[in-house]
């Protein structure tokens, strides 16, 4: 019983960067449909800015978090600016942008390589490394953060989407671009927007779960592959579906390795998303209507 | 520009360069790399049968490359058989493993189809590496034998790695490629376009589109399969790092560079990637860097692939010319329409009976004990207020949804609950009340794939080019034509469906539906959208089509349409029928009137 | 006519990538290096390229060999056999090298064995440890120590000092091959193995295998796994209160484990066959400072210098001063009668020795056991003949 409250307490922890991960995919599907392969690298970006201020310049954890998010969210607002919007304009396909968002991501872990190094390298955390033992359950503090920081990040976008008339613009700007310019929303700016909360939540997924992973070049593949499943799991779009997919892929994760095999978890995940995926062809909480054109 | 003889010309000096590279002064180095870029080039078509023509994807087919590698290999180096046999298995393995993952996966779209084929490509991934026993695990398998031509070793040590091995690629390539490009085209070309398109219309002119969408897919994972044979025996070493998901990636990447659907775009595209990734490799540590730029270079200056630029500057050309080849195909035919076309007797027999209809959507009783019939030669018109569950009614006898209880009897035989295609085969055709046309189909290629199943040939006859096959093309053409001279769209012949004006789209999807020769056609909301002038002539178009015998059940708003089309009427009122009469029945009944809210007919019809 | 303009600009295009990828040699003996550059082996390689250049520099300024300057061309494998076998081709049949170090990965090594065997290009791979690589091709050898080799040094002394010994290992070439050859040892050494998990090689999250190597009552962890993953889990390992000897190979000596386990690796073991206070190691360490403004810890460095070193002796003997060719029957020929060669690579008095029959550097008495302590690493010497 305490193993397997132990191992929830890790899969929670793994499901909420996930989610993290999948509520950046979802945001940048939403207004453009897009599939964004440097998901990934967006978030390596972040640990490796959490590496340098935090690491190097020990600035304070706050400052830090404020500058991850900006400098990988105007990043991906750039690379939006300068590669897919000439795109669309010359009427690419979307698999055009989908393959340069791939080659983004090979190019941010070039880049990374180049200026990091190698090797994976610590990412500080703003709370202590001693250990909270709560009813024999030991509790890293790190992954209170981790869990908290994601639950606020939900709570806004759920406020944002809910609440805001920017919000809901930004969801009819997916939908249907035309209708939405017809009513004075400007879908350009509204994909601007979700480009720069896209990329910026990616980093903070990144930047917290750096001290428990470590922060290294090539960590975004594996991250990325995780948050889409996450977010197909949940349903494509849908905000409460990133969280329940993270949570999921979390469970599956770390259950998976710790009471079937550790050497298939990763292929116990994906077997389980297939199953769901063909019972529930949209994911558990997204619309029939929303799958992405083909691609 | 090009004309016919200038393009045989420059194939055939493709092809001799082709086979006379190893003459050329190479490198043994190059002469490897051409070998790579045509095992990639195979791989990247086989990816491109599947996302270019049936528009699905897969992220998984640098799985299927490595499984038909270990198939393979295994095969040959335990000594079970020979290379030559041992690939064609190889290719029935993986196109067995396609179609059992097809099965369950091809009822997903989108990103959601292209989750679920690399959620399987890193499952198996993980096979190859944790099945060290009979793959090797991630240090691979080791000792794959050259494969022997009477008994010569095709990768003999006097020639290095290379040897006559490039030959054998380079057919292996050329004959795929051909096989691809016959598919592709003509009739089964047709077919493959009308899924991707629209399944629904697909299936409404009698196509199964799920042994379509299945057999493609398992096609395609075939040749990535032969692709992973031809590998294993080049490089006679495999391990796992060679068919991970980002290979699946970079297989896609050489297919968007070539241009999707062309089957030679992948190629160059292929070759492109090869080039690049060698050229990259002495920049070191910044190879990546430099490698991803490209990779965007190449994009932002061909969004459409380098077959999307050549398309671009031919079609310049041709504008230029005149565009004398699209004119020549839409020269008007001398068949007689009439004549063409079939006619059925026109009896008093009932053709289509409904009774005791219903359907269920959760907490809503959509369809409720539907009786009515409908007889051969008339013009039955289905009405009814918003929501009243018209659609679902015809989708319920046609075989797109299935209703819960209740009999439908067409022609004699129960068809409830057959599938869509099924019943589209036994003479009923329809149209839908949002247009679904064959997009990338021109005018003439949507009637004439509707017509495929009247004008029937094998499916082995029609690849080969048997004589059988290319008469039933013949006929199949020229009922094709005289259906759109009909029709009145004889002068849009080669015009992509898309490029058409609205009211034309309405009048080339009944068009279609008529080619199928059906004795019942259904038609939703024919008239919605139109002009008054544009209704007019398809109230005309209708009746000379009723003319010929064709039963025709239509739903539609337009009161004013209807009256006057129509020989009788029924209406629906919340999934229940309230009256079945003659339009003018219909018009004073008390209970008809009421289900319209009060209004009467005759303001109903002017609200339309 | 602009369709057939482009496809000759295509044509033309792709002439010069072929062209453009045969890079001409003149009167330097061409040395090709196989080594990976980028992704997450790249670490392995830089050092040892970086040991390479300093060694070819030195030569060069001592005049060359038979009157040539020696000139790398490093190529990236990436960890991919079809990379590597891409290169070998280059270096086989296009280029043209007077000598072939690298791979570094294993799988890479026996990907490009047949080509080196079928040209007869002598290859001396570097970091490659898996035990099948200089099997059945008399073309190619091996610097690093086998997974034979760590593995007879770690199960011996796990058998020693283990009641119950567990393995880790992540499903990496390197993992699932060490892992094997482990196994085998422990077993011939009727050795108490209670349980064996596997991670993929930068995972997030390493509860679920400590946990049931805790379960399992595990005292002794042979942990074969790469830097990042090793600190990893030393800190998941504290945190779970698991307080088992935690023991691995050479690449716990990556200079991260220290960094990143922040004392939490203190008194785990590992083997290796470098020791850096041996003068040769000492002397070759201080001019790779001065070079590199760097002290590498782990032995990439030594055995990419060592490669460099054992190809060069060899090469004085098979060469001529005319040809910038060398005969590579004539290397081979060299390279197998290398007898006592004291390289910077092996412990203590250990000598590399080949033979025709026997092509790996390093045996067990190369090899030593170090121990994570504070923010040293210090030898065990003799303890693991115990």
């Amino acid at each position: 019983m305490s193993d397997f409250l132990q191992l929830l307490v890790g899969a929670v922890t793994l499901g909420a960067i996930y989610a993290l991960i999948a509520l950046g995919f979802n945001l940048i599907f939403a207004a453009s449909r897009l599939m964004n392969f440097a998901q990934g690298d967006l978030a390596m970006l972040g640990a490796m800015v959490g590496v340098t201020l935090a690491g190097t310049l020990h600035l304070p954890f706050s400052l830090v978090v404020l500058a991850a998010v900006v400098v990988v969210g105007l990043l991906f607002l750039a690379f939006n600016l300068g590669v897919l919007r000439p795109l669309a304009k010359r009427n690419a396909t979307l698999t055009s942008m989908v393959m340069a968002t791939l080659a983004l991501s090979m190019f941010l872990q070039g880049a990374a390589e180049l200026i990091w190094g190698r090797l994976e390298q610590a990412v500080p955390s703003p709370v202590g490394s001693t250990p909270l033992l709560v009813g024999g359950i030991v509790i890293v503090p790190h992954y209170l953060v981790v869990v908290g920081t994601s639950a606020v990040a939900f709570l806004a976008m759920f406020f944002f989407f809910r609440r805001t008339l920017t919000g809901k613009a930004l969801l009819a700007t997916g939908f249907e671009p035309e209708a939405a310019r017809l009513v004075g929303i400007n879908p350009v700016s509204m994909v601007a927007l979700t480009c720069f909360l896209g990329g910026g939540f990616a980093a903070l997924g990144g930047l917290i779960i750096g001290p428990i992973t470590f922060a290294a070049p090539w960590m975004g593949l594996s991250l990325a592959v995780k948050g889409f499943a996450a977010s197909m799991l949940g349903g494509l779009g849908s905000l409460p579906g990133a969280l329940l997919g993270g949570l999921i892929v979390g469970l599956l994760e770390t259950f998976g390795a710790g009471y079937v095999s550790s050497a298939y978890s990763d292929a116990i995940i994906f077997l389980a998303l297939m199953l769901i995926l063909f019972v529930r062809p949209a994911g558990l909480l997204g619309s029939p209507l929303v799958t992405g054109e083909h691609f | 520009m090009l004309s016919k003889n200038m393009k045989t010309v420059a194939t055939a000096v493709l092809v001799v360069l082709l086979f006379s590279l190893p003459l050329l002064p190479l490198t043994k180095y190059q002469l490897h790399l051409a070998n790579l870029i045509a095992i990639s080039a195979i791989l990247a078509m086989s990816l491109d049968l599947l996302f270019g023509y049936l528009g699905q994807m897969s992220l998984a087919h640098a799985g299927f490359y490595g499984v038909g590698a270990y198939a393979a290999a295994l095969l040959t180096t335990h000594g079970i058989m020979s290379f030559w046999l041992a690939t064609p298995v190889a290719m029935v393995v993986c196109g067995l493993v396609g179609v059992l993952l097809g099965l369950p996966a091809l009822r997903l779209t989108g990103f959601y189809l292209a989750m679920a084929t690399m959620a399987f490509g890193i499952i198996l991934s993980t096979l190859f590496v944790q099945s060290v026993d009979l793959t090797g695990g991630p240090n691979g398998l080791l000792g794959i034998n050259p494969p022997q031509f009477f008994g010569t070793d095709l990768i003999g040590p006097q020639k290095g790695i290379v040897g006559n091995y490039y030959y054998l690629l380079l057919i292996a390539g050329i004959a795929t490629y051909l096989f691809l490009r016959r598919l592709t085209s003509g009739r089964t070309g047709r077919i493959i376009t009308a899924v991707r398109d629209s399944t629904l219309a697909a299936a409404a002119v009698g196509i199964n589109t799920r042994i379509v969408q299945i057999t493609i897919f398992g096609l395609s994972c075939a040749f990535a399969g032969l692709a992973g044979s031809l590998y294993a025996h080049l490089i006679l070493y495999i391990s796992p790092e060679s068919f991970t998901f980002t290979n699946s990636l970079l297989a896609l990447l050489a297919v968007v560079f070539g241009g999707i659907g062309t089957i030679w775009g992948p190629v160059i595209g292929s070759a492109i990637l090869t080039i690049l990734g060698e050229l990259t490799r002495s920049f070191g540590a910044y190879q990546l860097l430099f490698y991803a730029a490209a990779i965007v270079f190449v994009i932002m200056i061909v969004p459409h692939g380098i077959s999307g630029l050549l398309r671009d500057i031919a079609g310049k050309v041709s504008r230029r010319d005149g565009g004398t080849a699209s004119r020549r195909s839409a020269a008007p035919c001398d068949v007689q329409p009439a004549a063409a076309l079939p006619s059925f007797e026109a009896g008093k027999a009932t053709l289509l009976s409904v009774h005791g209809l219903s359907k269920r959507f959760g907490g809503l009783q959509a369809l409720q004990d539907v009786g009515f019939e409908v007889r051969a030669g008339e013009i039955k018109a289905l009405i009814g207020p918003n929501g009243s569950g018209k659609t679902t009614l015809f989708n319920c006898i046609s075989g797109f949804e299935k209703a819960d209880t209740g009999r439908v009897d067409f022609s004699g035989k129960a068809i409830r609950n057959l599938a869509a295609y099924r019943i589209a085969r036994a003479g009923m055709a329809r149209s839908f009340q949002i247009v679904q046309l064959f997009t990338q189909l021109t005018v003439a290629e949507n009637v004439l794939l509707a017509g495929q199943r009247v004008y029937r040939a094998s499916l082995v006859g029609t690849f080969l080019g048997f004589s059988e096959a290319t008469r039933a093309e013949r006929e199949n053409i020229a009922a094709a034509e005289a259906l759109l001279v009909e029709a009145g769209l004889h002068e849009r012949l080669s015009h992509k469906a898309s490029t058409l004006p609205y009211g034309r789209q309405r009048i080339l999807e009944i068009a279609r539906a008529l080619a199928t020769n059906p004795r019942l056609i259904l038609l939703d909301e024919p008239a919605a959208g139109l002009n008054t002038g544009e209704a007019l002539q398809l109230a005309d178009y209708l009746r000379r089509v009723r003319d010929r015998g064709v039963t025709i059940l239509v739903v539609e708003h337009n009161m004013a349409f209807v009256m006057g089309l129509a020989d009788s009427v029924v209406v629906l009122d919340r999934g229940r029928i309230i009256a079945d009469g003659t339009p003018a029945e219909v018009q004073n009944d008390p209970g008809v009137i009421a289900a319209y809210l009060g209004t009467s007919p005759a303001e109903a019809a002017l609200d339309a | 006519m602009k369709v057939p303009s482009i496809f000759s600009a295509l044509l033309l295009a792709s002439a010069a990538g072929f062209a453009a990828l045969t890079p001409a040699a003149a009167g330097d003996y061409v040395v090709g290096v196989i080594v990976p550059q980028s992704g997450q082996t790249a670490f392995i390689g830089d050092s040892a390229l970086k040991a390479m250049i300093l060694r070819a520099e030195q030569i060069n300024a001592e005049g060359g060999i038979n009157g040539h300057k020696i000139k790398l061309d490093a190529q990236d494998e990436k960890c991919n056999p079809t990379s590597a076998v891409n290169i070998a081709q280059e270096f086989v049949n296009g280029s043209g090298v007077a000598g072939v170090l690298g791979p570094f990965c294993s799988a890479d090594s026996i990907a490009v064995k047949p080509i080196f065997a079928r040209a007869k290009v002598v290859d001396l791979t570097v970091a490659s440890t898996a035990d099948a690589i200089t099997k059945d091709s008399k073309w190619t050898f091996q610097i690093a120590a086998p997974d034979g080799v760590y593995a007879q040094t770690l199960a011996n002394y796990a058998a020693d000092h283990g009641k119950k010994i567990a393995i880790l290992n992540d499903t990496s070439a390197f993992g699932l091959g060490a892992y094997a050859t482990v196994d085998k040892v422990l077993k011939q050494r009727n050795a108490n193995v209670v349980a064996h998990e596997q991670i993929t090689a930068g995972q997030a999250d390493l509860t679920p295998q400590v946990l049931k190597l805790k379960q399992a009552g595990a005292d002794f962890v042979v942990a074969l796994v790469l830097g990042g993953d090793a600190a990893k889990l030393c800190l998941t390992s504290r945190d779970l209160g698991f307080k088992a000897q935690l023991a691995g190979q050479t690449a716990w000596s990556f200079p991260n484990v220290l960094s990143l386990s922040k004392g939490a690796c203190d008194g785990a073991i590992f083997t290796d066959p470098f020791d850096p206070d041996k003068p040769e190691a000492k002397s070759m360490l201080d001019a790779y400072q001065k070079r590199w403004n760097d002290r590498p810890q782990s032995y990439f460095a030594a055995a990419g210098w060592d490669a460099l070193s054992l190809w060069a002796e060899a090469a004085k003997k098979a060469g001529t001063a005319g040809s910038d060719e060398i005969d590579q029957e004539k290397l081979l020929d060299a390279l197998d009668n290398t007898k006592g060669y004291k390289g910077v690579m092996g412990v203590g008095d250990a000598t590399i020795n080949f033979s025709a029959t026997d092509h790996i550097a390093l045996d067990v008495d190369g090899t030593h056991l170090r121990r994570i302590q504070g923010d040293k690493l210090i030898s065990l010497g003799d303890e693991k003949s115990k």
